[in-house]
């Protein structure tokens, strides 16, 4: 048997890797120590090398002795730990070059301070003929708690659309429509609350109630309504898009309301009333 | 002489640690000294030692790091922490105690 073959036999008593390359070093230098002392002592290499291998002992029983301080389980940690550490990073990387890069996008488009038309161009409620006459933008001056979730309206904005008439010489038609952008924040192993939307009713100023377009079923579209989409899902924050219908662009403020499954909440908002376009 | 290897097991950590006592080590020292002092009545399988070694260190009793020698080869030295300090005082206490209660046994008029 050579060393190699001693070590060899040794460290394969040691389930983790990373250990056995250590102890395989560790056990290498000290047979080339004592070869060393050895020759020193008036040896010729062969016989050192002789004595120095007889004198390591039984591999098999230093091998077991190793395995009982080099515990398997702690690899297995070690290396399990190392998968579910990449296997994370590697979701992370999915999820922000994919939905999460998709949901920022959404939102810069979104804003209608940034010059942005992504809902009056995108959302049925816009034809694309409709022209934009001004937009209000505000804010959520209150925070709500909804079981382990905050809300907050990140903006408001009010808009006053005109429809061209459909016939030559006709009037066109103003109607104005009121957006939220809610954020909803919540510990990070908790989904996005999506379906919280179908529950959300609003009242305005002026004491309008308006109905969830989504929950309730049979809402006129002449009815002031509100309705709403998921835009962006990322790790703890969230955003909706929600928005009123045949509503009032001039109302003081606005209340967003959630009272379902034993979970309630209110956000009051006003808009600055400053023009932006 | 061949001294019975159960006698020794018991005692090997305490051994180790006290040739640590002075300054930091490497394997093939401890066992040289090892076999030196106890005029070669210790002269374990050079192997085993590592066991003892790690067990050591997971213990806290000791820290390893490595070095290069002369050669160029590494050598992994190992360090007398406090807590192997204090352990192996505990230990030569009880030893004392054990040993000087065996030979009181053994050689009663004395």
């Amino acid at each position: 048997m050579s060393i190699y073959q001693w070590v060899s036999t040794t460290i394969g008593y040691i389930p983790f890797r990373g250990d056995q390359a250590e102890v395989s070093a560790e056990l290498h230098a000290h047979y080339e120590d004592h070869v060393d002392a050895l020759m020193a002592a008036g040896l010729d290499r062969q016989n050192a090398e002789l004595r120095a291998l007889e004198a390591m002992g039984d591999p098999d029983e230093t091998g077991r002795l190793l395995r009982k301080v080099h515990r398997p389980w702690l690899g297995l940690i070690w290396t399990l730990s190392r998968w579910a550490l990449g296997i994370a990073l590697a979701l992370c990387l999915i999820f922000w070059a994919g939905g999460g890069w998709y949901g920022a996008q959404r939102l810069w488009q979104g804003d209608p301070r940034n010059g942005g038309t992504f809902y009056s161009q995108n959302n049925p409620l816009f034809p694309e003929e409709d022209r934009v006459e001004f937009i209000l933008t505000g804010r959520g001056v209150e925070k709500a708690k909804a079981g382990s979730y905050t809300v907050s309206v990140e903006n408001v904005t009010a808009q006053r659309m005109i429809h061209p008439s459909d016939e030559p010489g006709g009037e066109n038609e103003p109607y104005d429509v009121v957006y939220f952008l809610i954020k909803i924040k919540g510990p990070v192993w908790l989904d996005f609350p999506e379906n919280i939307r179908w529950f959300i009713t609003a009242v305005d100023a002026g004491g309008n109630v308006y109905k969830n377009d989504l929950g309730l079923r049979g809402v006129k579209t002449s009815d002031r309504r509100i309705a709403g989409n998921p835009i962006a899902r990322r790790l703890g924050v969230h955003y909706l898009e929600m928005w009123l219908s045949n509503c009032d662009a001039g109302s003081e403020w606005y209340e967003l309301r959630y009272d379902h499954d034993g979970t309630s909440f209110a956000i009051r908002t006003r808009y600055e009333g400053h023009a932006v376009q | 002489m061949k001294i019975d290897k159960s006698l020794l097991s018991g005692s090997t950590k305490m051994l180790i640690l006290s040739l640590l006592r002075d300054r930091d080590k490497y394997g093939y020292e401890m066992i040289s000294q090892l076999a030196l002092l106890s005029k070669n009545v210790f002269d374990m399988k050079e192997g085993t030692l590592y066991p003892v070694l790690h067990s050591l260190e997971s213990d806290g009793c000791v820290v390893s790091y490595d070095q290069k020698t002369e050669s160029g080869r590494l050598r992994r030295y190992y360090r007398l922490t406090d807590r192997g300090r204090l352990q192996l005082q505990e230990q030569t206490d009880q030893w004392e105690a054990f040993s000087g209660a065996v030979n009181m046994v053994l050689r009663p008029e004395n």
